[in-house]
């Protein structure tokens, strides 16, 4: 996942108000540039997910609680 | 035997006094209500009293006792609940001012056991703002550290933490997302547990978003958790991630001992550079004494677990559509600190949640096949002592602050949700500075029992749990 601008990972705060707008909230200052900051953040996350497990997380299920089989030992 | 004595007394022993009549349910309530009204107000640990409503029910239990009516293993013990949890009749506030006099129509199937066991709610306990953590600006009062006021009882269930060890209850209920009963429970000092996903109904209460959030209990002693966990485990219909896997009766089991017992020290959490000396030091005097009573140590490595925090936050599910609508409506009845992380978990591209709860799952079956071969993994609840109060809550003024803050020290308590493994964390010392030091100690998931026998075992050859704060 690549979600870089010219200087690297970034997001502007326009794009940020944007997505926040889709979400159908208001974001303005002095929220906005805090929530930038964390955007970047996990952005940065996210590539380094991708870079550590490439391919691998192809064949798992997101499944966010455990499974029967998985509780067996 | 004073009334401090019996305030500071264990959950069981109060409840064997209780039922042999040496004490009342009256008496109780009156020195935990005295308690409250001593030290809330430097405390902010309650934001509800439940005053009139607490003497009458421990008039009704002093009732039933004469006539020699036991409703359960509580009757009589009166326990405070965060105040997320749904009480009937009782206002819940989240810890926020968005619904202040909000008044639930019915018990959380949690409140309902607890008081079906014979418990006593005695009040609603402070917490960060709709239990979401980083709060700047607590509507009710920043909840203060009983060891020094000066210094963080952190969250979210920090209220919970601090009634507990402050003895102005004798235990409390708390949830826990991401570290939200264990890093108070060892920030002030008591024992909290985080049972395994699935194992305790979640329904009624505000849910912060997140699936892994589970409600579990904050006591004194271990014999008193297991108890409360006997209580409240269980399947219920009303939350369909609760399992039919059979409820233990752990008080029974607690007493095994660790001799042959094998331990998985984490080598990721464990290390020089990331954990504080002091928690360090004292975290591997804990573990000679588990060694010393015949339990054998091996070092355990899982490196993806240094990811635990990133992926927590990165793969959240998202806000709930309730806390949203908030978001949306009336952001200027939030705190700062909720409306930011309500607004970025709004906006993570569903791309990146994606990975980050693959990554999630995938993770989840290394460290499964890697405790497998063991009992328990130890390491210190949290890598660093408790901080002045007030650094929690934070507005972020660059990409590297958010790693410097978010990550890497909230790893080890993510590790248990990430895994949906219970944890429990025990007081195993203190700092120069008189501050608790916690043990986390986490099992195979539905084996709380293991944890309970470990954590029993070490508090039979220490006294860490029976210091009182001195407030």
């Amino acid at each position: 996942m690549r979600i870089r601008g010219k200087d690297g990972i970034a997001i502007t705060n326009e794009e940020t108000v944007l997505l926040a707008q889709l979400a159908g909230i208001d974001l303005r200052e002095p929220e906005l540039s805090d929530v930038r900051y964390r955007l970047l953040a996990i952005f940065e996350v996210a590539e380094e997910i991708e870079g550590i497990f490439g391919d691998s997380l192809d064949h798992v299920d997101p499944i966010p609680v455990l499974l029967p089989q998985e509780v067996k030992r | 035997m004073t009334r401090e004595d019996l305030a500071f007394m264990s959950t069981c022993e109060q409840a064997r006094l209780l039922r042999e009549r040496k004490i009342s349910p009256v008496e109780l309530v009156e020195i935990y209500l005295e308690r409250i009204h001593r030290f809330n107000d430097r405390l902010h640990a309650f934001i509800t009293v439940c005053e009139d409503e607490a003497l009458r029910q421990a008039k009704t239990a002093e009732a039933e006792l004469s006539s020699g009516k036991v409703r359960g293993p509580l009757h009589g013990i009166p326990v405070g609940l965060k105040d997320q949890i749904f009480t009937k009749g009782v206002r819940t506030t989240g810890g926020s001012r968005i619904q202040p006099d909000f008044v639930p129509d019915e018990d959380a199937t949690i409140v309902t056991r607890l008081k079906d066991a014979g418990a006593i709610i005695i009040g609603k306990q402070n917490l960060d703002e709709l239990a979401l953590g980083g709060t700047i600006e607590f509507p009710y009062g920043r909840p203060c550290n009983p060891w020094n006021l000066e210094y963080s009882a952190t969250g979210s269930s920090g209220g919970s933490g601090v009634a507990t060890a402050a003895a102005l209850c004798s235990a409390s209920i708390g949830q826990d997302a991401g570290g939200s009963i264990r890093r108070p429970a060892s920030f002030n000092g008591c024992v909290g547990l985080r049972p395994t996903q699935g194992r305790v109904s979640r329904y009624g209460k505000y849910q912060a978003g997140s699936i892994t959030g589970t409600l579990g209990p904050m006591t004194r002693t271990v014999e008193d958790c297991a108890l409360l966990t006997e209580v409240i485990a269980g399947e219920d219909p009303r939350d369909a991630v609760t399992t039919s896997v059979p409820v233990p009766p752990y008080c029974k089991l607690l007493q095994g001992g660790v001799q042959g017992m094998r331990f998985g020290v984490l080598r990721e959490f464990m290390d020089e550079e990331s954990v504080d000396s002091e928690v360090r030091g004292t975290v591997l005097a804990a573990l000679s004494v588990l060694e010393g009573q015949g339990a054998e140590l091996r070092e355990l490595s899982i490196p993806h677990v240094r990811l635990a925090s990133k992926i927590g936050l990165a793969g959240n599910e998202g806000p709930s559509p309730l806390l949203l609508r908030w978001v949306r409506t009336k952001p200027e009845l939030l705190d700062y600190g909720a409306r930011v992380r309500i607004i970025t978990n709004s906006v993570i591209p569903t791309p990146v949640k994606q990975m980050a709860q693959r990554a999630k799952a995938y993770v989840r079956r290394e460290v499964l096949e890697a405790i497998r071969d063991v009992d328990a993994v130890l390491y210190p609840t949290h890598p660093v002592p408790p901080a002045p109060a007030g650094r929690e809550g934070h507005r972020f003024t660059s990409v590297a602050d958010v790693r410097d803050r978010m990550f890497g020290r909230r790893n080890h308590t993510l590790l248990a949700p990430l895994v949906g493994a219970p944890a429990i964390s025990i007081p195993c010392g203190f700092t120069e500075k008189g501050l608790p030091i916690g043990l986390e100690i986490l099992a195979w998931p539905f084996r709380e029992d293991l944890l309970f026998r470990v954590a029993y075992a070490y508090q039979q050859v220490t006294d860490w749990h029976k210091r009182r704060p001195p407030i």
